[in-house]
């Protein structure tokens, strides 16, 4: 072993740094990217504003089969960020986004919700359960949709927390 | 397959069972959905089905044992039939009328037949009805001064059994008197903890005897056939570990006259879709007795598929899809000699321990008359939710002792690493005189093989 050790800056990065860090590039007016590497491990995020999304096809959940498909294809997984929260389906059934049919829906994209605030239903052979917000935030995506089959596991809807 | 409303399937199962019926449905042109709990989620059959959905977490109670959950799967990917395997929900009569309710068609038999043959009290009683053998017993026992009493008219050895399931679960041998007080306590407690129903009845045991069961098929256009005999005999702990075709034990005369009342039996409870009709041979006396019928496909179908050549889950569709058997009995033959070896991944040396983990090595026979049934790969994380069972391996001779040589070279070509497997325990089997001179017991591993094996190991 050598007498002449290299010391090296030990940084242990947390989830809430990386929480921090994703808010401050979103939130910079003039930053697109973001690149950090600690020892073995590498961060690197690109962020797209708004005016570029508008441009690309929607990406996540939203082109779902119908409930009685063609061929047996599914609705594929949408990308969910590191701060967001996503609602998970608690068992495979048909989901509602409205109390009955005609009646306006639980919530939509940008609507604040409450912990415990009712987002949907699932229905299991014509046994219904409520669907809860686990954390007070606002709705991102809602990448399931009416009407459609979800599995067990399966995001529903997305919150940010506040 | 000719124009039917039949078109996609549901499997509602798991392991080499789903991915058999996966490839059977295949083979007919029918589309395939899985329904995978989380752990299955990565599974061959999920590979293989067109879709897999995720019914729930890991544990069965959560995931495969769902009859809403697994109909609403069904019903949501736009399937019109749904096939149950075997184990899980494959023999629950409110499970079909449920399926039936939803439109959908259950891939077996009618609720009836399977209610009437699910309680086995009522199926002994419907056998003597028909005219068929039953070993000397008892009805539910009410008490144990009843099971006392009914004890002493059997005569001992006698053995208690749960009403409301078998696979050995609820059973306790009770060899005199003094022993039916602990025996009935213990066998009521394992049937209420098995099957949520404590009921208990008595029959006569008989000490030599060996498992034989006649595999019957029924079409919705009144034929009914039987594909003859497998011998199950090599089991521990009630559980079927070596199973054959034919039976090594039967003549022609005691063939014909067991098919019959298996025929006789499946008539009666108006029987459609594939069913096997259990018998208690005795060896001593060459009687047999009606044991019991399982209303589903059974784990060790492909021996008679290998014999006979008929492929019975592709019946069982066909059937489901309102046609007929492809067959009629006067074509059914019997071929050759099949065996099959039911490899679980289990320390056997070590009392039958499971053994969960990563398959890092899978080295398999191939051959001509070799049949591999399994949901195994290289790198396969055998999880420890299910049972233990990974392959069934199953092998094809010109007559018994060519196919007990097969299976020898099978099993020694047969190479797994990362799990601990039976393997090793079917190769002794294979090489012991008893099995090969085809004059084992039902008690043979459990009182003489093991015994033996585990000392020399």
């Amino acid at each position: 072993m050598s007498s002449l050790m290299q010391r090296e800056m030990s940084y242990a990065l947390t989830y809430k740094d990386v929480v921090d860090i994703l808010r401050l590039v979103r939130e910079s007016a003039h930053c697109q990217s973001f690149e950090l590497q600690l020892g073995d491990l590498k961060l690197s995020i690109t962020y797209r504003c708004a005016s570029d999304a508008a441009n690309e096809a929607p990406h996540a959940g939203l082109i779902a089969p119908p409930a009685v498909a063609e061929k047996p294809e599914r609705a594929p997984e949408p990308k969910i960020g590191l701060d967001v929260v996503a609602v998970r389906a608690p068992m495979l059934g048909t989901f509602y986004r409205a109390p009955a049919p005609g009646e306006p829906p639980y919530v939509e994209v940008g609507d604040i919700v409450e912990e415990g605030d009712t987002v949907g239903l699932i229905d299991v052979m014509k046994l219904f359960t409520q669907i809860t917000a686990p954390v007070s935030g606002r709705v991102v995506e809602i990448p399931a949709e009416n009407g459609a089959l979800v599995e067990y596991g399966q995001p529903l809807v997305l919150i940010e927390p506040l | 397959m000719p124009e039917t409303k039949l078109k996609r399937v549901f499997v509602a199962n798991r392991g080499e069972i789903a991915v058999r019926v996966i490839a059977a449905c295949r083979a007919l042109g029918l589309e395939t959905v899985l329904g995978v709990s989380e752990a299955d989620r990565d599974s061959l059959g999920a590979r293989l089905a067109d879709r897999a959905v995720c019914i729930g977490p890991p544990a069965a109670a959560h995931s495969y044992l769902r009859p809403d959950i697994l109909i609403a799967a069904a019903k949501g990917t736009g399937c019109q039939a749904l096939h149950p395997g075997y184990g899980f929900l494959a023999e629950r009569a409110d499970f079909q009328r449920m399926c039936a309710a939803a439109d959908i068609v259950f891939v077996g038999p009618p609720a009836a037949a399977i209610e009437a043959m699910g309680d086995k009290v009522n199926a002994i009683a419907i056998a003597k009805r028909v005219g068929v053998p039953t070993i000397p017993g008892s009805d539910r026992l009410q008490s144990e001064d009843d099971a006392r009493a009914l004890a002493q008219a059997i005569g001992y050895p006698c053995l208690l059994k749960a009403s409301a399931g078998g696979g050995g679960r609820g059973m306790r041998i009770v060899r005199s008197e003094e022993d039916l007080a602990m025996a009935f306590a213990s066998a009521r407690a394992e049937a209420q903890a098995a099957f949520g129903d404590s009921t208990v009845y008595l029959e006569k045991f008989i000490e030599r005897a060996r498992h034989i069961e006649i595999q019957v098929i029924g079409d919705l256009h009144g034929n009914l056939c039987h594909l003859f005999e497998r011998d199950c005999s090599v089991q521990r702990r009630h559980q079927k570990l070596v199973e054959e075709a034919p039976s090594p034990a039967l003549s022609p005369i005691q063939r014909a006259e067991m098919a019959e009342t298996a025929l006789a039996l499946a008539r009666e409870v108006g029987y459609s879709g594939a069913g096997t009709v259990e018998f208690v041979y005795d060896m001593d006396d060459g009687r047999f007795y009606f044991l019991e019928m399982n209303t589903r496909i059974q784990v060790e179908h492909p021996v008679t598929e290998m014999v006979t050549g008929i492929d019975i889950v592709q019946e069982q569709l066909r059937i489901a899809a309102g046609q007929p058997l492809s067959f009629r009995q006067a074509d059914v033959t019997i071929a050759g000699h099949a065996i099959e070896c039911r490899i679980n991944a289990e320390d056997a040396p070590r009392g039958f321990v499971p053994s969960p983990g990563r398959v890092t090595r899978w080295r398999v026979p191939a051959g001509p008359d070799v049949r591999l049934d399994t949901h195994c790969y290289e790198g396969y994380l055998v999880p420890p939710f299910y049972d233990s069972m990974i392959a069934k391996l199953i092998v094809r001779g010109e007559g018994r002792q060519h196919a007990l040589d097969q299976m020898s070279a099978a099993l020694a070509a047969f190479a797994v690493e990362g799990v601990a497997t039976t393997i090793p325990f079917h190769r002794a089997v294979l090489a012991h005189e008893d099995f090969r001179d085809g004059r084992v017991t039902t008690r043979w591993v459990e009182s003489e093989f093991l015994h033996n094996w585990q000392l020399a190991a």
